[in-house]
């Protein structure tokens, strides 16, 4: 267990966070616990950081099918800081905005980073969704087609950031889907 | 990843899809071919997009961090769409945005926040308005934070969306509600008939059996020693003791001042819960009745937002997965179901619309089996409770006295089951079928209820026929029923008992029994018998039908509400405790959008059907002459203009106004066009969206063409 203690976060560095990010106060203690207790002993928060297998390990992100793309989006140089940790907490949060959400989400669901959510972006996300042995091509192909035809306002077959903002935000699920609770104290 | 390829496949790679639209790639791909330069001057076709502003904006990612998604080429390009980039979030930075909205690093953030700081200082006072209007909006956000706060059970309720998914959390959050309005309702109950009963005096105790009168006589009970199965049968039943007790209606005294209260309370009550109903309710609308009509995007949203982020547990993953197939391939289907209804030839349209009328007479004639089975019990229980067999037997009488209740049950229980077999013969859709069996048994739950209610009124006032034998007197059945509120009150406090009793035998004797049954036996059996779902619609039905019960019953028995709250916090530790232990996750999902908007409009209309027995009661049916604080008057409503002729000529004149016609015409009439105006407006919005859609789509074909011509254009000079 790290050496650090709980109180070497201080009250003006927790307000700062409140006033940077979505989190609540307990929120943000709950994940500086969690933090500390990945982290090695003698050094303080500020200055550790974390690879993304650890963050990947964590129970909330454990079993997302998606935990590599979120660890890619929202490391820095392949490691997370805590502030790292933070504003990924912060977006994930319930009360985060639904702009911030959106952009999030599309960094995330884009795997060739190319700025678009093209074909190929679609059907590595249908085949993370579902176990892989159980989807066949044609359902792919047909999935993929159906999704480009509802949202892909302008034919060019693929996903720019405004169409999938316009598709999200009248998505009623999508602010309810797009939470993760670091809580794992 | 693209960094491996090489600069022109990567070029060319993402410009295929701008310059083939969908089935005209290989067209395209020849067309490209012709234009391709031979060298490599200038910018490609790609970078030129990316260096839009559009594409900026998004893929900054702070200040001294490399833009998202960038190319090898554009690093090595000497930072020219990263000085675009810069300049596209200059603009952005003039927005007051807070600095938690933007998308950037921490540390940019940071900065960002302090030079906003710095600018306010700066600027001094600035205006005076706009310090005020930021000021309020932080009170109001704090505000806003403190009531949320406030929400009893908020861990637990993430705790379960996590495990079980967002249509379990939104039965528990709707339990939560309702607690609310239960306690608010027995708060007012006890200020405005509580209150002013005891501060008058102590009322008087129950009527002497001796005395008599034209309207017969009424003694609730007989003092003196009672056996402990006697009292455990009063206690269930709500007579004995219980009939003469704040309990119920019979007991307040005939004080003026108490009857206003009393009356005053009921309506306070509905209004209230009325407002909050509407409240909750109208963000699950917003989410439901969106502007655009016609357009589904029902694959884009099945696609992005299926996997919810919050779930835990291996288990729960490969129950999800497996959902989120069975839910695409139900998408997929449906559409064939559809594609294939389109076609239907005239012989097999008249085919399945002769079974959908055959099953649907089959539905209404159980249904009316039903109903007749709850109005013969209900008559039938007042003939089985004068024989002397059941008379001597407490057990049996307890029985009796449950008849209509059992029955009701009964038939909720056996009823859905069928429903739901019957749907995926009638040929229509898997949703629309859901939509099917959730209608019908809302028509079967609230409908029970009424029938109920409709025998004990044809017991009340003979059948509606004032000039029956039994009836002329007293203007109700004095015979029978000598304080029929108090009747009233108790079938309903009967009714919640024994919804509560049937919840705890269920948890207690089915469900605990087969997760121990499930565990002690291995394999494919074991398994079968274990898995229990928690059903969320008959689980949210069974809510909405004991909140209407109360609501019927709260003005015959003001302190029902309280015994309510009391009941749904016992069941929502038991429901909790249940799901935790032997439930798995739901194979089918509720989406929370349906309960968010189904579910409050179902609870509307049970508000609006327990109104109708309790404003018939008011206004209609002479109040008992025995018993209650309307004793002597014509109706129960009388007491209110009695009380406003006492008080100053404008108040009453102000008052008759707001009864009259002459006020209640132009509301209509202002209230209809106001809708009138809305469902215009709602539909000029559509058009305006189907517009820029067009719009959008023809300045994307100007933009490629555009930087095609920029390419063409750069790379000719780059040849001179």
């Amino acid at each position: 267990m790290g050496q650090c203690l709980r109180y070497q976060m201080h009250w003006e560095d927790l307000e700062e966070y409140q006033a940077l990010t979505f989190l609540t106060r307990n929120e943000i203690l709950c994940i500086h616990d969690t933090f500390l207790k990945l982290c090695p002993p003698g050094k303080c928060y500020k200055e550790v950081t974390l690879t993304m297998d650890q963050i990947s390990s964590l129970p909330a992100l454990r079993v997302n099918p998606f935990r590599d793309r979120i660890c890619k989006v929202f490391s820095h140089n392949n490691v997370f800081s805590f502030e790292d940790v933070l504003s990924m907490a912060s977006v994930f949060s319930e009360q985060a905005c639904p702009s911030l959400k959106i952009e999030y989400a599309f960094r995330i669901y884009d795997f060739n980073e190319n700025g678009f959510i093209d074909e190929e972006d679609l059907q590595r996300i249908i085949l993370r969704l579902l176990d892989s042995d159980d989807t066949s091509e044609d359902l792919l192909i047909d999935l993929t087609n159906h999704v480009l035809s509802e949202s892909d306002l302008d034919n060019d077959n693929m996903l720019s950031f405004a169409e999938f903002e316009h598709a999200m935000a009248k998505s009623p699920d999508f602010m309810n889907s797009f939470r993760i609770h670091f809580w794992g104290c | 990843m693209e960094k491996n390829a090489t600069w022109e496949s990567d070029a060319w790679g993402s410009s295929r899809g701008w310059l083939a639209p969908r089935g005209a790639r290989g067209g395209g791909r020849s067309w490209e071919a012709q234009i391709r330069p031979t060298f490599r001057p200038g910018p490609s076709l790609s970078s030129v997009l990316n260096e839009l502003p559009s594409a900026a904006t998004l893929r900054y990612r702070g200040p001294g961090v490399l833009p998202w998604g960038t190319l090898v080429e554009e690093v090595e390009d000497g930072g020219r769409s990263s000085r675009a980039v810069t300049e596209a979030t200059q603009k952005e930075l003039q927005e007051p945005h807070p600095s938690r909205e933007l998308p950037w690093p921490m540390q940019a953030r940071r900065a960002h926040r302090e030079s906003h700081a710095r600018d306010q200082v700066a600027y001094g006072s600035g205006s005076r308005a706009a310090q005020w209007a930021v000021l309020l909006r932080r009170s109001k956000e704090k505000m806003r934070a403190n009531l949320h706060a406030l929400q009893p059970w908020a861990w637990t309720l993430k705790r379960i969306g996590g495990q079980f998914g967002a249509g379990t959390e939104s039965y528990f959050s709707l339990l939560r509600f309702l607690l609310l309005l239960n306690a608010l309702a027995s708060v007012l109950n006890a200020c405005m008939v509580l209150l002013p009963t005891w501060l008058e005096g102590a009322p008087p105790g129950p009527p002497d059996p001796d005395t008599s009168s034209p309207c017969g006589s009424y003694h609730p009970y007989s003092q003196g020693l009672v056996t402990f199965p006697a009292q455990l049968f009063y206690l269930l039943s709500g007579e004995g003791y219980l009939e003469w007790s704040p309990l119920f209606y019979g007991f307040y005294p005939p004080r003026p001042r108490l009857a206003v209260t009393y009356l005053c309370s009921a309506f306070a009550v509905g209004l209230i819960c009325l407002l909050l109903i509407l409240h909750r309710s109208v963000s699950g609308l917003k989410q439901t009745l969106l502007a655009e009509s016609g357009a589904l995007t029902s694959y884009s949203h099945r696609v992005f937002s299926a996997w919810d982020f919050g779930l835990r547990g291996d288990g729960h993953v490969r129950l999800r997965q497996r959902l989120i197939l069975y839910e695409l391939q139900v998408e997929l289907e449906e559409a064939e179901v559809r594609r294939r209804a389109a076609v239907r030839t005239l012989g097999q349209q008249v085919r399945i619309w002769s079974v959908r009328l055959l099953l649907n007479l089959l539905v209404v004639a159980l249904l009316g089996a039903a109903f007749y089975g709850v109005y013969w019990a209900t008559g039938y229980t007042v003939e089985l409770q004068e024989t002397p067999v059941v008379q001597q037997t407490p057990l049996l009488q307890l029985g009796v006295n449950y008849l209509p209740s059992i029955f009701i049950s009964g038939v909720n229980f056996v009823l859905p089951p069928i429903f739901k077999l019957i749907a995926p013969l009638e040929g229509y859709t898997r949703s629309r079928q859901i939509v099917f069996i959730l209608l019908r048994t809302v028509f079967l739950r609230l409908s029970s209820l009424v029938v109920l209610l409709f025998s004990l009124w044809n017991q009340i006032t003979c059948g509606g026929d004032s000039e029956a034998e039994d009836c002329k007197t007293c203007g109700y059945n004095y015979k029978e029923l000598p304080c029929w509120e108090t009747r009233l009150g108790q079938e309903m406090y009967k009714l919640l008992l024994f919804d509560l009793l049937t919840g705890l035998a269920v948890t207690l004797l089915i469900q605990f029994p087969r997760k121990l049954f499930c565990g002690l036996c291995p394999g494919a059996l074991g398994r079968l018998a274990g898995t229990q779902e928690f059903q969320v619609p008959d689980e949210v039905l069974g809510l909405i039908y004991a909140q209407t019960v109360v609501w019927v019953g709260s003005f015959f028995c003001p302190l029902l509400p309280l015994l309510n709250t009391a009941k749904f916090l016992l069941l929502f530790f038991l429901k909790k405790f249940t799901l935790f232990s032997t439930c798995s996750p739901a194979s089918r999902t509720f989406r929370a959008s349906t309960a968010n908007f189904f579910f409050p409009l179902v609870l509307l209309l049970g508000l609006a059907i327990s109104a109708v027995p309790v404003l018939y009661s008011i206004f209609l049916i002479p109040p008992s002459k025995l018993c209650g604080p309307f004793r002597g008057q014509s109706s129960i409503w009388a007491q209110i203009p009695e009380s406003i002729s006492s008080l100053p000529q404008t108040a009453q004149n102000f008052l008759f106004f707001l009864g009259s016609q002459a006020f209640a015409v132009p509301l209509l009439l202002i209230s209809s066009i106001l809708m009138a105006y809305s469902v215009a407006l709602a539909n000029s919005y559509g058009c305006i969206i189907s517009e820029l859609k067009r719009q959008i789509e023809t300045e994307v074909q100007n933009k490629v063409f555009l930087a095609q011509r920029a390419v063409a254009l750069s790379s000719a000079n780059g040849a001179l």
